[in-house]
């Protein structure tokens, strides 16, 4: 740090030390804030518990769910939580290795989020299964049900490969963590310098320590980042690899990447901007950073709207009837309201953000980021539901609306998400303190590189 | 021989440090950095990591098991059910065995991590403490030197406390 003496190092560096082991005691008021939404995220999600248990008491009538389309809510919740999960990669492993060191702040809660946010999205396919219990049929072991899974199908890649993600992640995310366990462990005495002794595995911050955990950091960010691409490609494809019209495009794959990546952006968004207050991180997580995520949520939406404008320049040019006829059906038909609500939340509300000062101030970006994800759930389920329920024989066209039991389990699916995200968050580190130190040291700021 | 343990509150002095230690003849066995530093692993000649080799060497396992579940275990089972395309298909084996070589590799890269930082912990690991996770920089110096003269060499560039290992 040129210029600063080696003192005011030291203090600065304490300084990071105390403000971030701050945010694992709780004020009054704060407590009182973090736990009660805790406990209203724990009520949604029981409920959502409730309703699952009925559904399995009484089979998957109570769901909208009926021929021709029987895949709906589950599967676009699935699908809307798995692009949740990429943008903590995107922010932390992508950004990483650009050197974009304002990255840091909100990097810890992105890869909490991503890390809830498949566990969030694991749970709907086994939602939709009806018969969860089987869930295990998709896990290749020796058994003697006389019957073997398909690697040829996409569902299977599915499990692999969000199997893959959610251990991935979870290293990655806590191989950042041990230096900051270490920290707390040396600053804290009693009960919590107990746990964080076993959470730190023995990290004592030597030379060798910190090669090793470079080296390793930046290869998981290099794996990961060829692991994200290829999850959302994957799950692009249990509907591209299908002939209905409306999914069988090879444009599928970076589309449903370039949403992901939009709406995870947009949570990073919804997040961060009360959670920063809630968990008493203001001074890490500026406004100057969210600006900055302002800016790629921007981005990312200039391109989904490109890709919306690709897909139906493509079922238009190429003249296939039944592909003109999935997109009159999406503009005009009884999606129609979806279909311009998706539009609207995705490619219009965003342009707003071309603006400085719309970036920089946090409730109109809060409301934007909101507008988004309303946009990014809603863009699944045109996609599914209104392919679905307009294919080749008009004999077998119909309309799928979801139960009141589906739109619980929903919101309870954001109540399971909001629970632990707020709970794991709100008891580690919330800002990884080695990374900002290692700005301070490396440019004088917690920022790093502009 | 002696070992020394110098605590420094910044960066800057642990290098003016290392550079007079090394002008004495003496070894700059391994600092403790509460922050990652390039240049100060550097100096103190933490340049290699094993994680490199292991991470290929855990990719190619995953992609080894990757080939031996899909083509191995589909050959097992002639009826599974396909659609009428071909029961070895490579095309769509290939994403299992994608996945399968990065979960390996990354795998492979955390267990090197561990064991590898686990043995630098135990070679050097006593020259850090409580303060080094926080906001203090320690180096640990070795020499044939008297531990007076090894203590005022290093408290004159600036060392906050110095202590025999």
């Amino acid at each position: 740090m040129p210029g600063d003496t080696t003192a005011a190092v030291g203090a600065r560096l304490h300084t990071i030390t105390t403000d971030v082991m701050g945010t694992l005691t709780w004020s009054v008021p704060g407590w009182l804030a973090y736990w009660g939404t805790v406990g209203l995220c724990g009520f949604l999600w029981s409920l959502a518990g409730l309703v699952w248990l009925y559904q399995i008491y009484t089979g998957m009538h109570i769901t909208g769910l009926t021929h021709p389309v029987m895949w709906g809510f589950y599967i676009a919740a699935f699908v809307f939580w798995i692009g949740i999960a990429h943008c903590g990669t995107l922010i932390s492993a992508i950004l990483f290795l650009f050197r974009a060191d304002w990255r840091t702040s909100v990097g810890r809660a992105a890869e909490t989020m991503t890390i809830v946010a498949v566990m969030t999205a694991g749970l709907f396919p086994i939602l939709h299964l009806g018969r969860a219990w089987l869930f295990y049929w998709l896990i290749p072991y020796p058994n003697e049900r006389g019957l073997w899974i398909n690697f040829s199908s996409p569902l299977i890649w599915d499990a692999f490969a969000i199997g893959t993600y959610f251990v991935v992640s979870v290293l990655f995310w806590y191989l950042q963590l041990m230096p900051d366990f270490a920290t707390v462990r040396d600053q804290s005495t009693g009960w919590q310098a107990r746990i964080f002794r076993w959470l730190a595995l023995g990290w004592a911050g030597t030379a060798g320590e910190w090669r090793h955990f470079r080296t390793t950091y930046t290869f998981l960010a290099g794996l990961i980042t060829a692991l994200v691409v290829s999850v959302h490609s994957i799950v692009s494809w249990d509907f591209a690899s299908a002939i209905v019209p409306g999914w069988h495009s090879t444009i599928f794959a970076p589309y449903f990447v370039a949403g992901a990546i939009f709406s995870g952006l947009a949570m990073v968004l919804t997040l961060m901007i009360p959670g920063r207050w809630l968990i008493g991180i203001t001074d890490y997580v500026k406004v100057d950073h969210l600006e900055k995520l302002a800016k790629l949520v921007l981005t990312m939406s200039l391109i989904v709207s490109y890709a919306y404008v690709s897909e139906f320049s493509f079922a238009w040019y190429k003249g296939e009837p039944y592909d003109r006829a999935q997109l009159l059906f999406r503009v005009d038909g009884p999606y129609a309201p979806l279909f311009w609500l998706m539009i609207v939340c995705n490619s219009i509300v965003p342009l707003f953000l071309f603006r400085r000062s719309v970036r920089r101030n946090l409730t109109t970006l809060f409301f934007i980021s909101l507008v988004i994800n309303v946009g990014m759930w809603t863009e699944r389920l045109v996609i599914i539901a209104s392919s679905l329920a307009h294919e080749y024989d008009r004999y077998s066209w119909g309309i799928y609306w979801p139960s009141i039991f589906e739109w619980v389990i929903l919101l309870g699916s954001a109540g399971w998400f909001l629970f632990w995200f707020l709970l794991i968050l709100g008891h580690i580190p919330a800002v990884p303190m080695a990374e900002t130190k290692e700005h301070v040291l490396s440019t004088g700021s917690i920022e790093g590189r502009a | 021989m002696t070992r020394m343990v110098a605590e420094f509150d910044s960066p800057d002095a642990v290098r003016q440090a290392i550079e007079a230690s090394r002008l004495a003849g003496w070894r700059a066995v391994t600092v403790c950095l509460p922050a990652f530093d390039e240049e100060l692993l550097r100096l103190v000649g933490a340049t290699r990591s094993p994680v490199a080799s292991w991470t290929l060497a855990g990719g190619l396992v995953g992609l080894a098991c990757g080939l031996l579940l899909t083509i191995g275990t589909v050959r097992q089972w002639p009826g599974l059910i396909v659609s009428g395309k071909p029961l070895v298909a490579i095309p769509p084996f290939l994403i299992i065995v994608f996945v399968l070589a990065i979960l390996g590799a990354s795998l492979a890269s955390v267990a090197s991590f561990l064991i590898a930082a686990r043995h630098a912990r135990r070679t050097a690991g006593a020259a850090c403490n409580y303060t080094t996770t926080d906001h203090r920089f320690t180096l640990l110096v070795e020499s044939t030197a008297t531990p007076r003269r090894i203590d005022d060499v290093l408290r004159s560039i600036g060392a906050r406390e110095c202590r025999l290992l």
